[in-house]
């Protein structure tokens, strides 16, 4: 961990680091009090078990969030005066990068989803927290942005 | 007609607007109904082949419409459909 994370990266940790050997998935909001780590679940293998034609991989290399849960947590943080700032997911054992299957979702056709958000990728070994890169869309593609930090 | 929940980063096809209402007794007719007060909105839900695209979820009421019956879920004019994007990857 650099010297000027927030701290935020230790709530993470925490959270990804049980879900190994799958991946963990959750959202961070910035408020008055700085930012807050909120844990989502990891829905994939529900999509996988029913439709495995559409979702051919398992928690272990791919994540999805429970999008009510999703809009309801946004929801509730915006009353509270916090906004979405940042989606965290994790890689078990390949390291804190920006796969393609991350790029094609978070922008597909090359459109941002939810533009301007920043995107970090966790590196859990072994069951450990080893790093974290965040990424940000900037002209067309996503590249890693080391000016936001959790 | 059944009310549609837009999500942000569609609203520039519905003037900003977060519900819109659609006709349709499916779930697809619905959804293709849209593109008659969004036209545009169209080519970021459906597919070449005319099914929806993978990063896009709509649930109807609370349940997504892939474990239902896909774009042919029957639609009432009490239903809401919910059109969000995924957050999903690898």
């Amino acid at each position: 961990m650099a010297v000027n994370d927030s701290g935020v990266i230790g709530a993470i940790a925490a959270h990804v680091e049980p879900l190994y050997p799958e991946e963990g998935c959750g959202l961070v909001f910035e408020g008055p009090n700085g930012l807050r780590a909120l844990p989502m679940k990891n829905v994939y293998d529900k999509y996988h078990a029913r439709l495995p034609d559409q979702f051919p991989r398992t928690n272990r290399t791919a994540y999805r969030m429970d999008e009510l849960q999703l809009e309801r947590a946004i929801e509730d943080a915006e009353k509270q005066g916090e906004k979405l700032v940042c989606i965290f997911h994790s890689h078990c054992d390949v390291g804190a990068y920006f796969s393609k299957e991350d790029s094609d979702m978070a922008a597909p056709d090359g459109l941002e989803m939810r533009p301007g958000l920043k995107w970090a990728v966790i590196a859990v070994n072994q069951g450990r927290f080893a790093t974290y890169k965040v990424f940000t869309f900037v002209a067309g593609q996503f590249a890693e942005d080391e000016s936001f930090r959790l | 007609m059944a009310t549609v929940r837009i999500p942000t980063p569609l609203r520039t096809y519905t003037q900003n607007q977060a519900e819109v209402k659609a006709a349709g007794k499916t779930v697809g007719e619905v959804l293709k109904a849209l593109e008659g007060s969004a036209p545009g909105i169209g080519t970021r839900l459906f597919d070449e082949k005319g099914g929806l695209k993978r990063y896009v979820n709509v649930f109807h009421n609370d349940e997504d419409i892939r474990f239902l019956k896909d774009l042919e879920t029957p639609v009432a004019d009490s239903d809401t459909l919910s059109i969000i994007p995924a957050i999903a990857g690898g």
